[in-house]
């Protein structure tokens, strides 16, 4: 299967509202698939992994593609594309966690076309934004024919290409929460070259008590270490409640990285290393989030 | 020295603007009316016999023209390998066989309407195949019982060498100079170790492309981003049965090439679906087929042993070579013999022991590449440099420096071995190696920088510097030849037609200010004209570092001979005899009247006036000696002792090209040859399954660097003249690539203590070393 | 089934009939002749073919020619004249960037991008910017020069 040409023919769909979207899914079923970037489902179309006989592109529906906050968090519409995230100033400044791991995914070209849902719905293992979303309690919304859903992130990934989209949904918005008061956040990806995959990707965020106590933790590591991230719920309820020094921070990193799965086979290196190095980057992330929430601004 | 006009000068590569607009220069870019884009199926097993194969279902296909597999491709054994006649490669490739002997082998090719016509027509096609056992290792690959990859009775060498195929035994060949053991006697210490190396695609950005179609007198034309164009049309003729007469072959601009496109990998496939056609056909590789149905840098298990006094002598050198040649040949001999022909020279020692194999294996097949041999031994032998010079406790510098060749010296090495197999003596008459060595360490901060990194800070990330010397030869001495032929316009500009491949490197802009240089006219007076075999007279190609050295000599020599037409004339002209009369600046003066005529004036003169001729003259020139281009390389890495992860810092190379006929396209070869080499060391890895397959054949899974990657590099060129070369200039398309490997591994070594005697340094091997280290270190207490 | 679509390229209005699985590096280099667009691996990761769409690059081999109705589309072609090139393209003849030049095309079209955006970016920001061009000639050294020495030109310009 070559790369040059798109061999694969289908019929294509540009709806202008989600409620048209909806409609054509629940018409065409599996035989429908959704594109926005492109980016990752025309590669998977050119290698004849999918062939799809209706193509439905979302990026004409404008009510999709929006950065807006509200009282408790970040709203990012499902188009909205890796550049816009990284250009907004609001998420520069309020969500760096976002900044960081949306700016270490592709390159310049990708971050153009490259959408937040598309990156989230092709569950890629190695996908840098969805630990640093899950980090940050985000929530997937859900339309389809019998309304709204909304599902954690952590839920709606279940595993390489697998998302909880029923038959006829699709993902509209992905809410994050907004980091409380005294949080510290880092995101630490280990890669062969810049423009590479991860090898692993470390999202973090601690927050404190106003004693300096970890009042709540969020430990997630992806990048090919099980069928989706992991959130390391051990390694958050040793730190809960402690006041956070290195010891336990290793302790903690090593509790994450006691649960990581790696596939035997990835390219980028071996499950026994990816465990290995696990530890390393949970504990420098945790480092440094636990740095900047001393350091007040950048969370 | 001598003060050149043009040579020396960074004046703008001649084709830079043209290709800075985008304009159609490439092979793909031009479409032809009716034209045909061919498909290759490719084989999914390492090892098998087609029991049958049946094309009936995508021949029946609306739009397919025509269906090519063993069944109706006559059998011609021949090599891929783009050399010189008679090839120094064993012939044991043919068009299309009924058996195939690594994953990514050809099957069978389709010509149709569209790229997606041939697509869905390679599905249609049935092949029945028996898988046979394959083997993959190349230390297994002569054992006893190892499935015999090439069985055909046909495969043959055309040149008198030893060659066993019944044991996978591709190629051998050993000698000595001197007493190795003797010299082991004589040593202080001996250090001995094994290395590996892997396998390296070349990553041009433009994948293999060629369009063939028939000229209005039927004569068959082939449009390859080739390296080679003479030797394409040599074996094409021969895989076609046809006369060399029937082709011309024409080479555009090239998108990169490293050694890739010295290789006749799609042009036979092209040419014969367009005899069969009778349309144009196009050809053109996806990055997938460049993974996994190209070329790669032939992977090595090396050994190497050397003995060394206190005083810093080495007393012996041996090194022996296991290459692993992959499922066929091409360039497996010749580039095995560079380990020891164009690597081991750099070396004073009196005892030189080297013994060498070449094995079949059901991988990839080698190739040429950039540094063709040279690469895989510089890593030994820089690595066992740095460890005989910690062994009697000198700094690096000063062990290279006492033991690298200097100018006025020779090698045994020379005379022994070539790349092809007979050597010629010489003497090296330019080296300025030892500058370059001074200039390198101090550019690079060499000696307070190695005081540094002596106390290491406390946190993970250790640092460290390493460095190595380097050698290529340029040319295949007594075999390559190049030409040229130039003519004289009525405004005084000149044609200069060079059969020399130009492929990327700025091989048209050197041999132009070389032949602008000589005739003393600016560089845009030369229109150069490059690489068509109906065109331009011949040239070896674009390998082995030979088109300013050797090309350059060629157009030297034709522009000398211009000259010389031109004095004629302008003597006619002024009533002068020739002898008094100099070339200066698009003019003739006497030196005895300071009379003066223009080079218009002569050219009219020939063209309409007197005596009428063309003012042209073509010259070849043959390498009589491999001239060797030197370097010293510098690296200063982080390792990361907690991942593994190696960073280059900074990497300084000093480079003794001779004179630099363009100083700034100089420094282009130093540095891409550079990344090149530290991407290799570090990343590119091609990785595959239990049975041959590539799992990454994309730029998504095979890293190469980019912008982002890159430590900051320096290139100085340190000039040395080579009175062979055209206006003192040798070689600097490859010696550079060969640094990256030795000096990061001894940089490494420097920063944490661990020795890597495998390729690439990846995170987790270095990782592993420290965790070996630390319990070698536990053990010992 | 196949559609209309209609765009500006290099400031052309034009109007095609695609088949919805063409891309648009083939629609522009075979159906537009505009043969700078090249293919380098057709997936995303060398930027050979990149292009910019509403000024932004992106890659084409990625990029379905029907989503790009109603977009505006540069390519190499349209920046630049043959008797006035764009002073990225002089930079990069004067610095020695251009090697085998198939990167080249794409590799212009990222550095205008940033410099229309950014006209003093740091080396870092450049380096950044054509990250996802692959270059296997240069080492990249020389085009990161050509980069800057254009950038320079370019402010002394618009001053």
């Amino acid at each position: 299967m070559g790369t040059r040409i798109l061999l694969n023919d289908f019929e294509y769909f540009e709806p202008e509202t989600i409620s048209d979207a909806i409609t054509i899914l629940a018409k065409y079923r599996k035989d429908a698939k959704l594109i926005a970037g492109g980016t990752d489902l025309l590669v998977d179309m050119k290698k004849g992994k999918i062939k799809p006989k209706y193509l439905v592109n979302l990026m004409k529906i404008l009510d999709l593609r929006y950065i807006t906050k509200d009282k408790r968090g970040l709203r990012i519409g499902a188009t909205t594309t890796f550049r816009e995230i990284t250009a907004s100033k609001l998420i520069k400044r309020e969500y760096p966690l976002l900044f960081e791991a949306a700016e270490a995914m592709g390159t310049v070209q990708i971050r153009n076309m490259a959408t937040i849902g598309g990156n989230i719905c092709n569950a890629i293992p190695s996908a840098e934004i969805p630990p640093a979303l899950v980090a940050l309690d985000a929530v997937a919304k859900i339309a389809g024919r019998r309304g709204e859903r909304s599902l954690p992130l952590e839920e709606f990934l279940m595993g390489i290409g697998k998302i909880a989209l029923k038959s006829g949904e699709l993902l509209t918005e992905v809410y994050a929460r907004s980091p409380p008061p005294r949080s510290g956040t880092a995101f630490l990806k280990l890669s062969r070259t810049t423009a590479d995959l991860a090898t692993l990707n470390v999202a973090v965020r601690v927050t404190l008590e106003k004693n300096g106590a970890c009042k709540e933790a969020r430990v997630v590591v992806g990048g090919g270490v099980g069928p989706t991230l992991i959130r390391s719920k051990k390694a958050e309820a040793l730190l809960k409640g402690k006041v956070l020094k290195e010891p336990l921070i290793e302790k903690a990193a090593q509790a994450a990285s006691a649960q990581l799965k790696p596939r035997p086979t990835s390219i980028r290196a071996s499950p026994l290393y990816k465990i290995e190095v696990c530890k390393v980057l949970v504990k420098r992330a945790l480092l440094k989030a636990l740095e900047r929430t001393k350091a007040g601004g950048a969370r | 020295m001598r003060k050149f006009k043009v040579v020396g000068k960074s004046v703008p590569k001649v084709d830079a603007l043209a290709l800075a607009q985008g304009k159609p220069l490439f092979t793909d870019d031009i479409e032809l009316r009716g034209m045909l884009h061919a498909k290759i199926l490719w084989s999914p097993h390492a090892h098998a016999r087609i029991k049958n194969i049946d094309t009936s279902k995508a021949e029946a296909l609306p739009g397919v023209h025509a269906v090519l597999c063993y069944k109706n491709v006559p059998r011609v054994i021949h090599t891929t390998a783009g050399q010189g006649w008679p090839e120094p490669s064993p012939y044991d490739i043919v068009m299309f066989d009924n058996k195939v002997r690594y994953v990514g082998d050809r099957v069978a090719a389709v010509a149709a309407e569209t790229e997606e016509i041939a697509e869905r027509a390679l599905e249609l096609i049935k092949v029945e195949y028996e898988p046979l056992p394959a083997v993959f290792d190349p230390e297994r690959a002569m054992d006893k019982g190892a499935p015999v990859i090439h069985d055909e009775p046909d495969c043959k060498y055309i040149i008198p060498v030893f060659y066993d195929p019944k044991h996978n035994h591709c190629a051998h060949i050993d000698l000595e100079v001197g007493d190795f053991e003797q010299g082991i006697k004589e040593a202080d210490f001996v250090v001995e170790c094994k290395f590996k190396t892997h396998h390296e695609q070349h990553c041009s950005l433009e994948p293999h492309t060629c369009i063939c179609y028939f000229d209005p007198a039927g004569r068959l034309i082939i449009r390859t981003s080739n390296q080679v164009p003479f030797h394409v049309r040599r074996i094409v003729a021969q895989c076609l049965q046809v006369p060399e007469r029937m082709i011309r072959v024409i080479k555009p601009r090239i998108g990169g090439g490293f050694g890739g496109k010295q290789e006749v990998l799609i042009e036979e496939v092209c040419a014969m679906l367009a005899m069969l056609t009778k349309r144009p056909v196009r050809l053109a590789y996806t990055r997938e087929e460049e993974f996994v149905s190209a070329r790669v840098r032939h992977p090595m298990v090396m050994w190497a042993k050397t003995g060394v006094k206190k005083d810093g002598t080495i007393t012996a050198i041996q090194l022996k070579v296991l290459s692993n040649a992959g499922a066929y040949g091409a360039h497996a001999m010749t580039v095995m013999n560079n380990t020891c022909a164009k690597a081991l020279p750099l070396f004073r020692c009196k005892n030189i022991k080297w013994v060498a194999d070449a094995v079949y294996t059901n991988l990839l097949p080698g190739g040429a590449y950039r540094g063709y041999g040279v690469t895989q031994a510089a890593f030994p032998m820089g690595v066992m440099m740095d460890e005989m010079a910690e062994a009697i406790g000198m700094d690096p510098v000063d062990f290279w420096k006492l033991n690298t060749i200097k100018e006025g010296e020779t090698s045994p090495i020379f005379k022994a071995l070539s790349e092809t197999g007979r050597g010629v003596e010489m003497i090296v008459e330019s080296c300025s190696l030892p500058e370059c060595i001074d200039k390198g360490a101090e550019v690079f901060g060499w000696r307070e920088k190695r005081e540094r990194y002596k106390k290491q800070s406390k946190g993970p990330i250790k640092h460290g510097i390493g460095m190595c010397c380097l050698v290529q030869g340029g040319t295949v001495p007594l075999i390559d030849m190049a030409s040229a032929y130039a003519k004289m316009n009525d405004d005084g500009s000149f044609n200069l037609l060079i059969g020399a491949t130009d492929l990327g490197t700025g091989a048209d802009t050197v041999l132009s200010q070389i032949f602008a240089e000589t005739l003393d006219i600016p560089v845009e007076d030369v229109i150069v004209y490059p690489s068509d075999t109906d065109l331009t007279p011949f040239d070896k190609g674009a390998y082995a570092s030979g088109t300013t050295y050797l090309s350059g000599m060629a157009v030297l020599r034709t522009a000398e001979k211009i000259r010389e037409q031109i004095l004629g004339v302008a003597a006619d002209i002024l009533g002068e005899p020739k002898e008094g009369l100099r070339i200066e600046n698009k003019g003739v003066v006497s030196g005895k009247s300071g009379k003066r005529v223009e080079f218009s004036q002569i050219i009219k003169r020939a063209l309409y006036g007197k005596d009428q001729f063309q003012i042209g003259a073509t010259a070849s020139e043959f390498s009589r000696l491999p001239p060797q281009s030197f370097a010293a390389h510098f690296a200063e890495v982080a390792v990361d002792t907690e991942t593994g992860q190696v960073k280059v810092l900074s990497y300084v190379a000093a480079v003794d090209c001779g004179t630099a006929v363009n100083p700034k396209l100089a420094e282009g070869q130093a540095e891409g040859a550079i990344l090149n080499g530290i991407s290799y060391a570090l990343t590119e890895e091609f990785i595959f399954d239990d049975r041959g397959r590539v799992l990454n054949p994309s730029f998504t899974d095979y890293k190469i660097f980019s912008a982002p990657d890159i430590p900051k590099i320096t290139t100085i060129l340190v000039p040395s003249y080579e009175p062979t070369g055209p206006y003192g200039a040798k070689t600097v398309g490859e010696v550079n690539i060969n640094g990256p490997l030795p000096a990061i591994s001894n940089a490494i070594y420097n920063a944490v203590g661990i020795r890597l005697y495998e390729t690439p340094f990846t995170p987790e091997r270095v990782l592993n070393a420290l965790k070996e280290k630390r319990k070698s270190k536990i053990k010992q207490r | 089934m196949k559609k209309e679509i209609e765009f500006t390229i290099n400031g052309e209005r034009r109007k095609l009939i695609v088949k919805p699985n063409e891309l648009l590096l083939n629609v522009i280099r075979e159906d537009l002749g505009l043969t700078g667009t090249k293919y380098g691996c057709g997936t995303g990761e060398c930027g050979a073919c990149t292009v910019l769409v509403d000024g932004e690059p992106v890659v084409s081999c990625l990029t379905l020619a029907v989503a790009a109705d109603k977009k505006t589309i540069t390519t190499i072609e349209g920046i630049g004249t043959s008797e006035n090139p764009y002073p990225l393209q002089l930079a990069f003849v004067e610095t020695g960037a251009v090697q085998c030049g198939f990167c080249t095309p794409g590799m212009i079209l990222s550095a205008k991008a940033l410099l229309d955006k950014n006209p003093n970016p740091t080396e870092n920001e450049i380096k950044q910017a054509i990250a996802g061009n692959l270059c296997r000639c240069t080492g990249y050294v020389k085009i990161i020069e050509a980069i800057k020495l254009a950038a320079e030109r370019m402010r002394g310009r618009k001053r």
